[in-house]
């Protein structure tokens, strides 16, 4: 019972992945504002790094994601919980 | 709308057509069961689709091209100017395989969008087999390019004392963790995509009980964006790559 209880709150302990993935974009969007109002004329190009950089920062935290999608998949049901303290209540 | 039928992985995804095929949930075909052929028949259908469609647009090429000539005609010079800015000089034999890649990687991504499809991309076993290719096309066309000494030597690193120490290094990136993160980047994007668009279709409310209210709209948008940039950012890596095995970065240095 404690080892599903910790899963669940493991489950939603991983979120806090998106503290750095939201600085680590913030930082990337600013470098690449600071330098499109540098220099208009490169701004397709740098927009295309940006595009590029912020995808891979965020594929870091959809690392997290998966693991937990794939964590909330071995949580019990509900009926199968409610079944188990019926039985322990009893 | 679990995971249709087959209930073993309680991943949250939309029912495909192949489950309204009348065969039973648990029936083994050739070692896999229906569900886990999902995938394959998904990927049959873009290659069939991709090849179909190429075959009929190509017919009778014209000097000045009409609609659907120009429109490919801009796609290809566009994947060219793509690898050409990555690969520089030996990016000749592998516009095709580059192109390939991107165009069927972002056909894959997109299918999940089509109602009764399902993106084969959401599965890690096509993502690894895609990153399998990269990474043997990797490693032979830098052994042919450089000989197996000159492809050692250049694991090594530069200033060649330094060896010991960047040898395993690049022994480590090379075997584990850019096949590793290629193939996990694309299959989380898309995964997590049609998941939180399953999810958000399971919790969305029927308005007066009976009108369904489409609240999983924003993320059809993210999806559609992600699809479309992580296509681009394989395709990229790939020919990145390819470039540093045959050793094209360091030539611009020098």
């Amino acid at each position: 019972m404690i080892y599903f209880a910790l899963l669940a709150v493991a489950v939603s302990l991983i979120a806090v992945a998106a503290f750095g993935c939201g600085l680590g974009q913030g930082i990337a969007v600013y470098g690449a504002a600071n330098s499109m109002a540098r220099q208009p004329e490169m701004a397709g190009k740098i927009q295309l790094v940006m595009f590029v950089g912020l995808a891979f920062i965020e594929s870091l935290t959809i690392y997290s994601l998966m693991m937990s999608f794939i964590l909330m998949g071995k949580l019990p049901k509900t009926e199968a919980v409610l079944e188990l303290i019926q039985h322990a209540v009893k | 709308m679990s995971a249709a039928g087959g209930g073993s992985e309680s991943t949250t995804e939309l029912p495909s057509f192949v489950d309204l095929i009348p065969v039973e949930p648990h029936s083994v075909f050739f070692g896999l069961t229906k569900h886990e052929w999902v995938p394959i028949i998904m990927s049959a259908t873009a290659i069939v689709f991709l090849a179909l469609f190429s075959m009929i647009a190509t017919r009778r090429l014209k000097k000045v091209p009409g609609g659907l000539q120009a429109f490919l005609e801009i796609v290809v010079e566009g994947l060219e100017n793509f690898v050409k800015t990555q690969m520089g000089r030996v990016a000749g034999p592998f516009v095709p395989f580059i192109g390939t890649l991107f165009i069927y990687i972002f056909v894959m991504n997109m299918m999940g969008q089509i109602p009764l499809f399902h993106s084969p991309t959401s599965n890690f076993n096509t993502t690894i087999a895609l990153t399998l290719i990269v990474f043997f096309v990797t490693h032979y066309q830098g052994v042919k390019n450089c000989g197996v000494v000159g492809y050692l030597k250049h694991m090594a690193g530069k200033p060649i004392w330094l060896a010991p120490l960047v040898f395993p290094l690049h022994l480590m990136q090379e075997l584990l963790s850019r096949p590793l993160s290629l193939s996990m980047r694309l299959f989380g994007n898309i995964m997590g995509e049609d998941t939180i668009i399953a999810i958000f279709i399971g919790l969305s409310p029927f308005l007066l009980g009976f009108i369904p209210f489409p609240m999983h709209l924003p993320m059809v948008f993210l999806a559609l964006l992600g699809s479309t940039i992580q296509a681009m950012i394989f395709s990229l890596l790939a020919s990145f790559y390819i470039a540093g095995a045959i050793g094209i970065h360091e030539e611009e240095h020098h």
